[in-house]
């Protein structure tokens, strides 16, 4: 659909505030991922984009036409939503075809596309049977179907696996991102499942409190988190957090917290209150000559890596470490934090402290 | 406490077979937790051991007596479901006592009391005794219905996905403290659990079922590393073991089928695999490959990156064998 540029915009019913700020941009042919918690504004985001909800404030251009205030049928998007809403007394192939002759296309136009599309799909065997008798799966590709059939410009996906288990979730995941890439369409779909939006995103927009937090990159979010909600957010464990009060200068490589130093990525800026010290549980070594003392509460075994749950004086972390190294309730270790990936959060705003590893990352 | 054996255990229902001779020994103490996908008898085998559900053949010991023929309340078994049920008009409190009050048990008041104060500091919820049952989140009532087996003493605690329910956060939270909460009391417990990583951080033996039948039993470690089918190596590991022609590897093989999991495969020689996609997921990057038609997902450092249709070059390493049933050759 060209590039889609969101500008500033808000929603407001009545005195709610759905959406107060969103922008972002959203490049032609993207797997673009509208993520955060229920309530956080995506969907509400995801329906003016698509036409659904006109916009209090704000723009959205379209290949820099602006197009916020357009009827959803003037903008060539086909909507997939997490419950598959399929005309139950028609069968699979009416079911497909229907978008194709509610238009007026004749049918033997309408059965070459039908067919074609059923062949992406992996669906031919079943275009007789009703929709009654499939599977969650097939009755999810069905609706896919009847999505790509009309070959829009763009997809809008509200959370389309959320209803189904966690095995199966994963394998359409896997599906629905080879599917996206042999058609080329932008797809802008809207999850709550960080490591859904991980898995098939190319950009990520992270939404909290009808704001944007952060946007960018799966990699980039996670390295460079923009706030301790985006890293909290972002990953499993997710980042430990040691809050302490201290003071670190601009240019500063180092931060005193709990009576030690510790290495940390050169900061872009002064700072001086309640500080969180923000780091990756992968990012956590475990050592015995390490002065930083920690005790191991729980151990997780998962085949190749295990999980440490540990109590510092700072406070309770979790590392990941090989399966090899040795640790079990009760014993003290030394840690070790990896100073390269370190992120200094302000405590009070959330905000990630300024420093070589995100600059150029962070916004304002 | 008790130990809990099942010997040549099987049911049927109608013409579907739930469980198909299963015999297994559940140790005073142990952490057993069945793993299979929907339908492979998990759900049955904890009904069974309950008394919900009559055996048709085999045999049920608690404690080293056979239970056949007891009523659900006379196995001595507490329950705990996916869907937490509570009594809503009842304060956490009387929720929490309300097993105890059982006209069966009899307990004196200043003895509920106590157990009930000691439950709740286990759980983390003394602060919500009073609160009504509707007024917790999701998570505080999972954990009240917990707490609702755990303060009797039966002779086992039978757990049938009791996080399914609850969001991926709060899931991680109760798996170190249920593991926790069985080191303190030293319970046994059988838990039942589609989901791997349950499996893995909290057995201290995990029992894989396929179509009704237990098809290995072991330390999660042994069921990682050892695995004796195809079945069951695919069980654990995320992202799941490739199972591949061995074929496609030069050189002799001990099997017709050649199991890699994505950390077992070495990069910079061996056969060129073409690059599908490579995913971000933050702490690792998977690759997804392709070899001759075969799809193989392997790991890379986070921050490498592989262009699609590039090529790379791989090569096995900790191979696992099978043959073409599927059985594991060592």
């Amino acid at each position: 659909m060209a590039q889609s540029v969101i500008k500033n915009l808000k929603k407001q019913f009545g005195d709610f505030t759905a959406v107060r700020e969103s922008s972002f941009t959203i490049e032609d042919g993207e797997f673009f991922m509208l993520l955060g918690p229920s309530g956080c504004g995506k969907t509400t985001t995801l329906r003016m984009i698509a036409g659904l909800e006109l916009p209090t404030s704000g723009e959205i251009y379209l290949d820099g036409e602006e197009i916020s205030q357009r009827r959803p049928s003037e903008r060539d998007i086909a909507f997939v939503f997490q419950m598959f809403a399929l005309y139950p007394h028609m069968n699979v192939y009416k079911n497909i075809s229907y978008p194709l002759v509610s238009q007026g296309m004749p049918r033997s136009a309408v059965r070459e596309k039908v067919t074609e599309v059923a062949k992406i799909l992996g669906i031919e065997d079943i275009l007789k049977r009703p929709v009654g008798g499939l599977s969650g799966g097939d009755r999810q590709r069905v609706a896919l179907g009847r999505a790509i059939v009309r070959q829009p410009k763009a997809f809008m996906m509200d959370e389309p696996l959320g209803a189904l288990d966690a095995e199966f979730r994963e394998h359409m995941a896997e599906e629905l991102r080879a599917l996206h890439d042999r058609m080329g369409a932008t797809t802008v779909y809207v999850t709550h499942d960080q490591l859904e939006a991980m898995q098939m995103g190319d950009k990520i927009v992270v939404m909290n409190n009808a704001v944007v937090e952060q946007f960018g990159t799966p990699q980039e979010i996670y390295d460079k988190p923009a706030t301790m909600f985006v890293a909290d957010f972002i990953g499993s464990p997710s980042m430990n957090f040691l809050p302490f009060h201290g003071k670190v200068g601009d240019g500063a490589t180092e931060v005193a917290m709990q009576n030690a130093n510790f290495a940390i990525p050169k900061t872009r800026e002064p700072f001086e209150g309640d500080l969180s010290f923000g780091v990756r549980p992968e990012h956590i070594k475990l050592s015995d000559a390490a002065p930083f003392r920690a005790e191991v509460l729980a151990t997780e075994y998962l085949g190749t890596t295990q999980i440490v749950t540990l109590q510092t004086a700072g406070g309770e972390v979790k590392a990941r470490t090989s399966a090899q190294q040795p640790a079990k309730t009760g014993d003290t270790v030394g840690l070790e934090f990896n100073p390269a990936t370190v992120t200094l959060f302000d405590r009070q705003s959330g905000r990630a402290l300024r420093s070589e590893l995100n600059e150029g990352v962070l916004h304002g | 406490m008790a130990e809990v054996v099942l010997t040549n255990v099987s049911k049927s229902f109608g013409k579907t077979v739930a469980i198909d001779d299963v015999s297994m020994t559940i140790d005073d103490g142990a952490f057993v937790v069945l793993l299979g996908p929907t339908g492979a008898g998990k759900t049955t085998t904890l009904r069974l051991i309950s008394g919900l559900e009559k055996l048709d053949a085999g045999s049920v010991h608690i404690g080293g007596r056979d239970v056949g023929s007891d009523t659900p309340a006379q196995r001595d078994v507490a329950m705990v479901f996916q869907q937490y049920s509570l009594y809503p008009h009842l304060t956490v409190r009387d929720n929490l006592a309300f097993p105890l009050r059982s006209p069966v048990l009899k307990t004196p008041e200043d003895q509920i009391a106590k157990r009930v104060a000691q439950i709740a500091e286990t759980l983390q919820i003394p602060h919500k005794l009073d609160n009504k049952a509707t007024e917790l989140s999701g998570g505080e009532m999972q954990r009240v219905s917990i707490g609702r087996a755990l303060v009797r003493d039966p002779s086992i605690y039978l757990m049938d996905e009791p996080l399914s329910s609850l969001d991926a956060k709060l899931r991680a939270d109760l798996r170190v403290e249920l593991k926790r909460i069985h080191a303190e009391l030293g319970s046994t417990l059988l838990y039942v659990t589609h989901d791997q990583i349950e499996a893995m951080t909290m057995a201290t033996h995990v029992g894989v079922l396929e179509e009704g039948r237990l098809v290995q039993y072991g330390t999660p470690k042994e069921i990682y590393e050892d695995p004796t089918s195809v079945y069951v190596a695919s069980r654990l590991g995320s992202p799941r073991i490739n199972i591949l022609p061995s074929a496609i590897f030069p050189g002799d093989h001990k099997g017709a089928q050649i199991g890699l999991r994505p950390e077992s495969i070495r990069h910079g020689d061996g056969v060129e695999a073409t690059v599908v996609r490579s995913e971000h997921l933050g702490d690792q990057t998977r690759l997804h490959l392709e070899v001759s038609g075969h799809a193989i997902t392997t790991l890379i450092d986070p921050h490498d990156d592989y262009a699609a249709n590039s090529i790379i070059n791989i090569s096995p390493q900790n191979p696992l064998y099978f043959d073409a049933s599927g059985a594991r050759v060592v």
